[in-house]
């Protein structure tokens, strides 16, 4: 049994406080990390991955802390930075053999693991080809790929779906399902319905602290009844925008259907409906840069 | 060789500054080899000037001529021949000076021996052309008397940046008497020419060293991939051990590349002769009792150690810097920097410290057959052992700094 267990971890950056008092528990299970550009969403995850300390609080694996694991705690990791780099002189399968010495492999184990993560993230036909030859996806399957490439037991993945074509977000959706089993899997995502279809529990993050934490269901039922329809004639559409948080529009005949998340009613004919977490999103972050829904940073 | 070194091992070397590298280091060995080719002159035997390759068999035949030991019958015999020639009023012109087909024919050919001589009998930190003509036959007998006077007259010189203490002196003077005599003749002049340019040699070996060398770390920080690295099993320690090791290979490869090439090159150029020589022939004042061959060497581990040094301080600042263009340019300040800054005029000491540089250091042939010493714990060290000893221990004191530089390193 998994228990990575965050104690009051605090890290500031001269004035900012990129990560502000944030204590969990995390088991194994599927994590999604919600949160708008700059909640401290990397820079938590860096911290849990050991590549930056925390300026105050600890991170313990089973009631050790990380930092004096060392080698033992790095062995059980498998990390997918943001924006990482690769070797463009490299070939996908050198690549990986690479990673995996890095990781503890011996070079025959690293060609027989990387033949078979280059055959599941569908890049068996380019193993060969030089990584500076690959598209924005193609890389970051590959990234995917190194970061499953020692079996780990905490498995933490900054923006994993970033450049996937729509296929391929459902196939890593599904790998990560597949995988999830007895590992602690930690994921953030600009995609809202990437975090929706594969975090068992979703973090909250704002301004550095952890907003709230619970399941799909029970985040969106925090805003239960905030969430209306309503039918407007097209003309309106402006004031009804500048004046409320509209998540979603959509031209219906001579009327506009707008889905609007708002504490109070907008309107007499507006009829409350079911929350998504998108909607959930909306109500906790329209001030905050609009990365969270479909947009990268 | 393990796993991680060669990887970090091709990583270096499939990098396009690598290939640079190696074609800068071409190009800069041909250079250097062609500028003395193309500088070699002798009057050839008909009176006519030969220029390069064609004045290296001449030369090479009229110094084979009086290899072996230099005897004091051997000056006397040389200062007879120039004198013969230069008393003959059939040699001479209206003005009293020396005719092209004598001049060809007979001083030529000695240019080395009264070379030597002339060397010897000037006075301190002169080269008087025409002390030959005066010299008696009988002086020749006082050539390594001579010789040491003018030693003696260097050490008690009156130095605007600092005399030679009582010590030194004594120091030098030992090291002096510690050479074999008579000093052994050869045809030296492909040695000479090897020592001429393997300053830049040097220098240009140290910066392909510092170009290659540069991304080793800052590259990991500047591409991202440290946090790939620093999050795995082994990329705070045997992967730390892995680059430094390759950049050791790398940095060592490209020395003996350069080193190897300019010397073969040169050698096969203008002969291989003269190795076992005494180093005196080139330098005739030069304190160590060493064969040419001898002096090679150590100019080369003293320039290679300086080429060593540039690398590890380059891995240093690689490990700290965000990005390895900057540790280029600081690199390139730091190696040519010190070669424009003037030797003091006050301070035997701060030209000491100076000394230590990298960019200084890697004149080896000078410094190994120079009169400069360090004082150090009592002990009277000559300055080239203690470039080496200097450089040793500041790399043995960087190398686990750019270690712990990378371990620590956070990923912001």
């Amino acid at each position: 049994m998994l228990e990575l267990t965050l104690n009051k971890v605090n890290k500031h950056f001269s004035t900012k406080k990129a990560v502000n008092g944030i204590s969990i528990r995390l088991n194994s299970g599927v994590y999604g990390l919600l949160g708008a550009n700059g909640a401290g969403k990397t820079t938590l995850m860096r911290m849990i991955c050991g590549i930056l300390n925390p300026t105050s609080g600890t991170i313990q694996m089973n009631g050790q802390e990380i930092d004096r694991m060392g080698e033992r705690y790095r062995d059980l990791l498998g990390y997918l930075p943001q924006d990482f780099g690769y070797y463009p002189d490299f070939s996908a399968e050198e690549f990986l053999w690479y990673v995996g010495s890095l990781k503890g492999l011996t070079l025959r184990a690293s060609k027989g693991k990387a033949r078979e993560l280059l055959r599941t993230v569908a890049l068996e036909e380019v193993a060969r080809k030089k990584i500076r030859t690959f598209s924005g996806g193609m890389k970051q399957r590959l990234g995917i790929a190194q970061a499953m490439l020692n079996d780990p037991r905490v498995l933490v993945l900054d923006e994993p779906t970033a450049g996937l074509d729509p296929k391929e977000r459902v196939r890593f959706r599904n790998l990560i399902a597949d995988l999830a089993r007895d590992k602690i899997v930690i994921l953030s995502t600009h995609i809202v319905s990437d975090v929706e279809y594969i975090a068992d529990q979703i973090l909250v993050m704002k301004q550095g602290g952890l907003l709230m934490t619970g399941t799909v269901e029970q985040l969106t039922a925090t805003i239960e009844g905030c969430v209306w329809s309503c039918h407007i004639p097209p003309r309106e559409v402006e004031v009804w925008n500048a004046r409320y948080c509209v998540s979603n529009l959509r031209h219906e005949g001579d009327r506009v259907e707008l889905r609007i998340v708002s504490t109070d009613k907008p309107a007499d004919q507006a009829a409350a409906v079911p929350p998504t977490l998108e909607d959930f999103y909306l109500y906790h972050f329209q001030d905050e840069p609009a990365v969270g829904i479909g947009e990268k940073k | 060789m393990d796993t991680l070194t060669r990887f970090e091992l091709r990583k270096i070397m499939r990098r396009r500054s690598f290939y640079a590298g190696i074609i800068i280091l071409g190009v800069m060995v041909i250079f250097a080899t062609s500028v003395l080719v193309t500088g070699a002159d002798i009057t050839g035997k008909d009176g006519k000037e030969l220029k390069g390759l064609a004045a290296i068999p001449l030369r090479m035949e009229y110094d084979r001529r009086l290899a072996g030991p230099l005897t004091a019958e051997k000056v006397t015999d040389a200062v007879k021949r120039y004198q013969k020639v230069m008393r003959d009023p059939k040699n001479l012109n209206e003005k009293g000076e020396i005719t092209n087909e004598p001049y060809a024919k007979y001083i030529v050919k000695d240019y080395q021996i009264t070379g030597l001589i002339r060397s010897a009998f000037s006075p301190v930190r002169e080269y008087n052309y025409f002390i030959i003509d005066k010299l008696k036959p009988n002086d020749a007998k006082t050539f390594y008397q001579k010789r040491m006077e003018k030693v003696n007259g260097y050490l008690n010189y009156d130095y605007s940046y600092g005399n030679y203490s009582d010590k030194d002196k004594v120091f030098f003077i030992k090291m002096n008497e510690s050479i074999p005599v008579p000093f052994q003749m050869d045809y030296v002049t492909g040695w000479e020419n090897v020592f001429e340019n393997l300053q830049f040699v040097f220098l240009i070996s140290a910066f392909v060293i510092a170009i290659c060398l540069a991304p080793v770390f800052a590259g990991e920080y500047q591409s991202g991939a440290d946090s790939i690295i620093l999050s795995s099993r082994y990329g705070r320690n045997k992967l730390i051990a892995a680059k430094l090791k390759a950049s050791f290979i790398v940095s060592m490869g490209l020395l003996i590349l350069s080193l190897s090439t300019y010397t073969l090159l040169m050698l096969v150029i203008f002969g291989f002769d003269g190795g076992s020589a005494s180093v005196q022939m080139i330098d005739l004042l030069a304190p160590v009792p060493y064969t040419v061959l001898q002096t090679y060497l150590w100019s080369v581990f003293i320039g290679g150690l300086a080429c060593l040094l540039v690398g590890a301080v380059t891995l240093w600042l690689s490990s700290r810097m965000r990005s390895p263009f900057p540790v280029i340019i600081a690199i390139v300040l730091f190696l040519i920097g010190p070669l424009f800054f003037p030797a003091s005029k006050s301070s035997r000491l701060f030209n000491h410290m100076m000394d230590l540089l990298p960019g200084n250091m890697i004149d080896s042939f000078e410094k190994v057959t120079g009169y400069e010493v360090f004082h150090i714990l009592g002990q009277l060290i000559p300055e080239y052992k203690a470039m080496a000893g200097f450089s040793i221990i500041v790399i043995a004191l960087l190398l686990p700094l750019s270690y712990r530089a990378f371990k620590k390193h956070q990923v912001v």
